[in-house]
């Protein structure tokens, strides 16, 4: 079980305030009843009566939602696939219970952004990014490619897919021009941007409107430099608070508006001229990395906004 | 020689978890969980240049070659880092302050017959308090399966609860084949430690140990040594504030007593007594003593990464007293055993309070002798 949720549970706990997970995985889950009144549910350790007004932290409920959409408009599936979906729609009504009836931290149905959409958004607002272009073409990449030293690529979807019996994780890759020519001549278009050698990467959190940012000195270590996820976990990257510059922070949570994110993990690089860059948004935060180790207690803060909002504030 | 440019700053990452004890200084490396110790002369360096342009540093000094080479070590090991001034201004150290959700972090539960009859009394407790943690304990008692099987049914779904770990007294009916899908059924369990066993062994994906040490009270308890040491983030900024082994900490003998720690000797309340009524202010009597407190301890540079212990100490008369146990001597930066050791009785004195004076002569002489 994700231990965040354990940590903000303890915390919502300790403020008095009562609390029940739902784990979309429980074997056990049920929704007795959905009423526009109330929802009563039940799940392997109690059940639980939620009323209009509840408090509701959708934690990443939204990331299972989009990868079934797909197979929604299959005519024919086998009878598991079809109790399955039955299942996840059941689920979803409940989510959209929670957004209709209930006072709602994250949106999961907001969580879904679209790379490119989010970097026009973000030019818009006037923060830096890397040149990119989007292509499905080796001429137009070569012609791109021609401009910059070295290119970054990078896929839309954040999933890793099974090859040969091992999972493939896809990050963030380089690309020198020397080696296009290995690249077919027409592809499954993809964002290109230029290569930024950072001297440093930030993960900013948003919650409540404040930007609790980390600096990740993954330049010195070969593993982590192209992407810090590459994680070493002999010798973890040094990490540390930072202070983002206040009008950069402004912006950025800006940004979060417009794609309506109540929290988003945001990822900046800090080139060797102190330039700011900002690379992409990830709207299911993981935020226990920032937490832990700037001591930053943001599963307290979590707790404090989910009461706060209990009482109407 | 490395060379700087006129606008390269010396940033030193978090001057704060540098520590210095009497005879030499720590980093803590938390994130990395390394003890770096180093001359208190490096600690006073980082501390006076902190932030500053590095060739305005090393205009200080005469032995430049040797100042360079410090800041290499320091940079190659990432503790500092050559930055620009706008690095300077945004990294920030980390805030030191230590937050927990629960009123008790642990418990341990001395297990028998009446704590099997009352473990839902127990269960209201962990609930109640939040505790994060609770560990059962058996020295001679025999424990069979099918209450180890009842104790891990009884807080499978406690709220705050993340971790029930066992040390119990070897059985033949306690074998790995019997406990294996036991504790694979439950994915709260944590640690399963089966003492005065006739063999060692360790399971790793169940986390069950068998080892051949027996464990006859809890009085094994206290002991100070390297092997004890915890360097993480939480321990570090607990030990910071508060006591570091007794901090919200409430344990229950076998008769249902309940204690600060399971040596004490001291009995807080009972179990069936109304929690209403608790004297909460004498079980917290020991929690607020933290190291920089401590005589000799507040002179050692492992204060934040050593468990403390209030209940073997030199003079029982005086809260503050030095842990008994302790096996290290920070005036010479020694381990008992190690060569040159000597007791710190014979580094300064106890005055009439009961306080450590170090004498610098002493120690002087203690290490010349050496």
């Amino acid at each position: 079980m994700d231990p965040t949720t354990t940590l903000v549970m303890q915390w919502v706990l300790s403020l008095d305030f009562d609390v029940i997970r739902i784990n979309k995985d429980d074997p056990n889950f049920q929704i007795v009843y959905l009423s526009t009144e109330c929802v009563k549910i039940k799940t392997t350790y109690r059940s639980c009566l939620i009323k209009k007004g509840d408090v509701f932290w959708f934690r990443r409920a939204g990331a299972f939602s989009v990868f079934y959409t797909g197979k929604k408009n299959e005519k024919n599936v086998n009878s598991e696939t079809f109790c399955f979906l039955e299942r996840q729609e059941a689920w979803r009504a409940l989510i959209y219970w929670g957004l209709r009836f209930g006072k709602c931290l994250d949106n999961p149905f907001k969580a879904d952004v679209n790379k490119l959409d989010v970097l026009i958004k973000a030019e818009d607002l006037g923060i830096q990014i890397p040149a990119w272009i989007l292509t499905g073409s080796r001429k137009e990449l070569c012609s791109f490619a021609e401009k910059y030293d070295k290119i970054a690529t990078k896929n839309f979807t954040t999933l890793q897919y099974t090859h040969k019996n091992k999972a493939v994780k896809i990050l963030t890759g380089c690309l020198f021009p020397k080696d296009i020519s290995n690249v077919p001549i027409s592809f499954s278009p993809m964002i290109f941007q230029q290569y930024i050698e950072k001297k440093y990467e930030l993960r900013c959190f948003l919650l409540c409107n404040r930007l609790y940012s980390m600096a990740i000195f993954s330049q010195q270590d070969d593993k982590t430099r192209i992407d810090f996820r590459n994680y070493n976990t002999q010798n973890p990257n040094r990490c540390h608070p930072y202070q983002l510059p206040l009008a950069i922070e402004k912006k950025i949570i800006r940004l979060a508006h417009l794609l309506g994110l109540d929290t988003a993990s945001f990822d900046i690089l800090i080139d060797r001229n102190d330039n700011l860059y900002f690379l992409e948004v990830n709207p299911v935060g993981q935020f226990g990395m920032v937490s832990y180790p700037c001591n930053y207690n943001l599963e307290k803060k979590i707790a404090e906004h989910l009461v706060s909002l209990a009482n109407g504030l | 020689m490395k060379t700087f440019g006129v606008q390269d700053f010396f940033i030193v990452f978090d001057i704060s978890l540098f520590v210095t004890g009497y005879a030499r200084a720590a980093i803590y490396d938390l994130q990395r969980s390394i003890l770096q110790y180093i001359d208190k002369e490096i600690y006073f360096f980082c501390k006076r240049h902190n932030k500053k342009k590095i060739l305005d540093i090393i205009s200080e000094y005469h032995n430049k070659e040797d100042v360079i080479q410090l800041i290499e070590f320091l940079v190659k090991n990432e503790y500092a880092f050559i930055g620009s001034e706008s690095d300077a201004t945004h990294i920030k150290p980390i805030k030191h302050i230590w937050k927990e959700p629960c009123l008790i972090s642990n418990s341990v539960v001395e297990f028998s017959s009446y704590i099997n009859d009352n473990l839902f009394v127990i269960k209201g407790l962990v609930d109640k308090y939040l505790i994060q943690a609770i560990e059962f304990v058996s020295y001679t008692d025999i424990i069979e399966l099918m209450d180890i099987e009842c104790v891990l049914q009884t807080f499978a779904n406690c709220t705050a609860l993340h971790e029930i770990s066992f040390c119990v007294k070897y059985d033949s009916e306690l074998c790995k084949e019997n406990l294996i899908p036991v504790l694979r059924q439950r994915p709260l369990s944590n640690q399963f430690v089966i003492h005065s066993a006739p063999f060692t062994e360790y399971i790793q994906d169940v986390k069950l140990l068998y080892v051949q040490q027996k464990i006859e009270s809890f009085t094994e308890c206290g002991r100070v040594d390297l092997a004890y040491l915890y360097l993480n983030k939480r321990f570090f900024m607990e030990a910071r504030e508060y006591n570091s082994c007794l901090n919200r900490k409430l344990c229950i003998d076998s008769k249902g007593f309940i204690k600060n720690c399971l040596a004490m000797s001291e009995t807080l309340g009972h179990i069936s007594d109304d929690m209403l009524n608790f004297p909460w202010d004498k079980l917290e009597k020991f929690w607020h003593i933290k190291k920089d407190l401590i005589e000799v301890c507040k002179d050692c540079e492992y204060r934040y990464a050593c468990q403390d212990c209030r209940c073997f100490v030199k003079s029982p008369e005086n809260v503050f007293s030095q842990p008994s146990k302790c096996l290290y001597n920070p005036y010479i930066a020694k381990w008992e055993g190690e060569c040159g050791y000597v007791p710190i009785e014979e580094c300064g004195i106890f005055d009439n309070q009961g306080r450590f004076v170090p004498d610098v002569r002493k120690i002087r002489s203690s290490q010349e002798h050496f």
